[in-house]
């Protein structure tokens, strides 16, 4: 017999169950295994995140940015067109101006073409000078009023200077005055009344140690961006001029946070739902303005003061009430701007933002975590959109 | 579970993607044959499950570097073979227990009854040997490793390996004869 090979198929047909203990452990092993393999995937998908958040929010300033100066560029042009079509308007009754030769020689072979001049416009540069104003006029009947604003922009960049003790400081002088005059009218204290309702679509932050941490890219905790929506209405008065005073009384106000949290070897979705309603205060500077499109810019800044009607916090779908471990009260600052255009009669409507930063801790604590350890504010960026009713 | 029915290729697939359930069917494909090997290996049972529990673990973690060039049993026994000595390793610094001495091997008769012996009591009588030479002669005689091959695995010279080997064959065919009388 050979003992070498009847021991290997002696061992060799030894199949023996293994205890299910064996299969467990493996599985329990392959678990912490897969679990570190998850956080791993999630914290650089997070990095990942984190810098698009980074590179979308550096490509909205930049175009936010360059639409301003767009605008403003607009908003300038428009103006300098019509200053200058308020000077044309000046210049055109005038007996002499002297322009530019390029002009001098448009205007020439236009004359030459209509009184059949047969000298040369190269030849008569000086004589030509000096023109009388009928010839003007009936250059610009023939053909520059029908193209007014093109031509008097071709005049503005050829350098037209208007001689006659006319000077265009002077012209845009007078013409401010005359829009300030229509636009300003003067205002008494509690003179306008003003009303209405508001909707404001928030972006916003429950700022503590978890969430502001959660934004970083080596936290076990991940932040998400939460979103909430406030409904409400707005009374207010001119105390000054241009200021006026505004009392708004939301009456839904929701401020959200969402994040993932590592919880008992799991990943799991949480929330912090927060339903106040809350009663704001604000100063408001107004300026009318007619530019581009005619409407009011207000820059608005005041306090608020919430109270908490309910607080609930879900867990991987598990909801339950925090409402004791949260403070009724919060107050706060508020920035903002708006712009009103008004759409019929008195009533306008307004689109802008706000910026809402709470000062109070909003966390009142528990038997586990004292107020202190966790202070919490709220914070939120809203869209603004508003209907307003001028009531004088 | 009939695990007979998934054949290599696709229980393959599946641990490559981390699927528990192909994981869970390879291991029950082949658990009972590695046990076996295990428990030749192991002095007990329970260093047995350990290695075993291990290998698996290090089946599956490396799955992916399998390249499919040899049959899967063969590359899971090698894993069980590696794990196995590794604890042996732990367990009794087994250089210190191969002793380079040649021992005088006095042959012994084989007597024919135990071949009637059940596969557990010869495991039973394997797992008295000294643990060196019964590392020594498992390769050998289950593995069919070469001395050289061994001598490499264990880092101890050839010759340690044949007197091993020779010492464990000798010790074990006394004890079965023992036994089958």
């Amino acid at each position: 017999m050979d003992f070498n090979k009847w021991y290997k198929n002696k061992v060799e047909s030894n199949d023996q169950d293994p205890p299910e203990i064996v299969w467990n452990t493996i599985q329990d092993e392959l678990d912490i295994d897969q679990s570190w393999f998850f956080i791993k995937d999630h914290l650089d998908k997070k990095s990942d995140n984190t810098k698009v958040f980074i590179y979308s929010a550096a490509a909205i300033a930049i175009i936010l940015i360059l639409s301003g100066a767009l605008w403003v560029g607009i908003l300038q042009n428009g103006r300098e067109n019509l200053e200058l079509i308020s000077t044309n308007q000046n210049v055109l009754n005038k007996d002499t101006i002297i322009v530019n030769p390029l002009i001098i020689d448009q205007i020439a072979v236009s004359n030459q073409n209509n009184k059949s001049k047969t000298q040369s416009s190269s030849d008569n540069i000086n004589n030509k000078n000096e023109l009388t104003s009928a010839e003007i006029n009936d250059f610009v009947l023939a053909d520059e009023l029908r193209t007014n604003e093109r031509h008097l922009a071709a005049l503005n960049i050829s350098g037209f200077i208007i001689s006659n003790n006319f000077q265009i400081d002077k012209l845009k002088e007078m013409n401010q005055q005359d829009i300030s005059t229509e636009m300003k009218t003067e205002r008494i204290a509690f003179t306008d009344i003003y009303f209405g309702a508001t909707g404001q679509f928030a972006n916003t932050w429950m700022l503590n140690d978890k969430t502001i941490n959660g934004l970083g890219s080596n936290d076990l905790t991940k932040t998400n961006a939460s979103f909430g929506y406030n409904v409400g209405l707005f009374i207010g008065t001119n105390i000054t001029k241009r200021i006026n005073m505004q009392l708004d009384l939301d009456i839904i106000t929701n401020n959200n946070q969402n994040y993932n949290e590592y919880i008992n070897g799991h990943y799991v979705s949480s929330s912090l739902n927060f339903n106040y309603s809350q009663v704001a205060l604000a100063f408001k500077y107004s300026k009318i303005s007619k530019r581009f499109i005619s409407g009011e810019h207000g820059l608005i800044l005041g306090g608020y003061l919430g109270y908490l009607r309910n607080a609930y916090q879900i867990i991987d779908g598990n909801s339950s009430s925090i409402l004791n471990t949260y403070n009724n009260l919060d107050y706060g600052l508020m920035l903002g701007y708006e712009y009103v255009i008004p759409v019929y009669n008195k009533i306008g409507i307004g689109t802008g933002f706000r910026a809402y930063l709470g000062l109070q801790n909003i966390y009142s604590g528990d038997n586990y975590i004292p107020a202190y350890m966790n202070k919490t504010n709220n914070a939120s960026i809203n869209i603004t959109l508003s209907i307003k009713y001028d009531l004088k | 579970m009939n695990v007979e029915l998934y054949s290599d290729e696709e229980l393959l697939i599946g641990c490559k993607e981390n699927n528990r359930l192909y994981q869970e069917i390879l291991y029950r494909k082949y658990a009972k044959k590695m046990y076996g090997i295990c428990l030749s290996y192991a002095g007990d049972r329970d260093m047995a499950q350990d290695i075993l529990q291990e290998s698996f673990i290090k089946v599956f973690k490396s799955i992916h570097n399998y390249k499919s060039e040899g049959p899967l049993e063969g590359w899971i026994r090698r894993i069980i073979i590696n794990t196995a000595l590794d604890h042996l390793r732990q367990k009794t610094k087994l250089q210190k227990y191969i002793s380079d001495k040649d021992e005088v091997i006095k042959e012994v008769e084989e007597i024919s009854a135990i071949e009637k012996l059940q596969t557990q009591d010869i495991l039973n009588q394997v797992a008295k040997l000294p643990d060196g030479a019964r590392v020594v002669f498992n390769l050998y005689a289950l593995e069919g490793y070469t001395h050289r091959e061994i001598a490499d695995k264990l880092e101890i010279t050839e010759g340690t390996s044949k007197s091993q080997f020779n010492r464990a064959r000798k010790l074990l065919m006394e004890m079965l004869n023992k036994l089958s009388v």
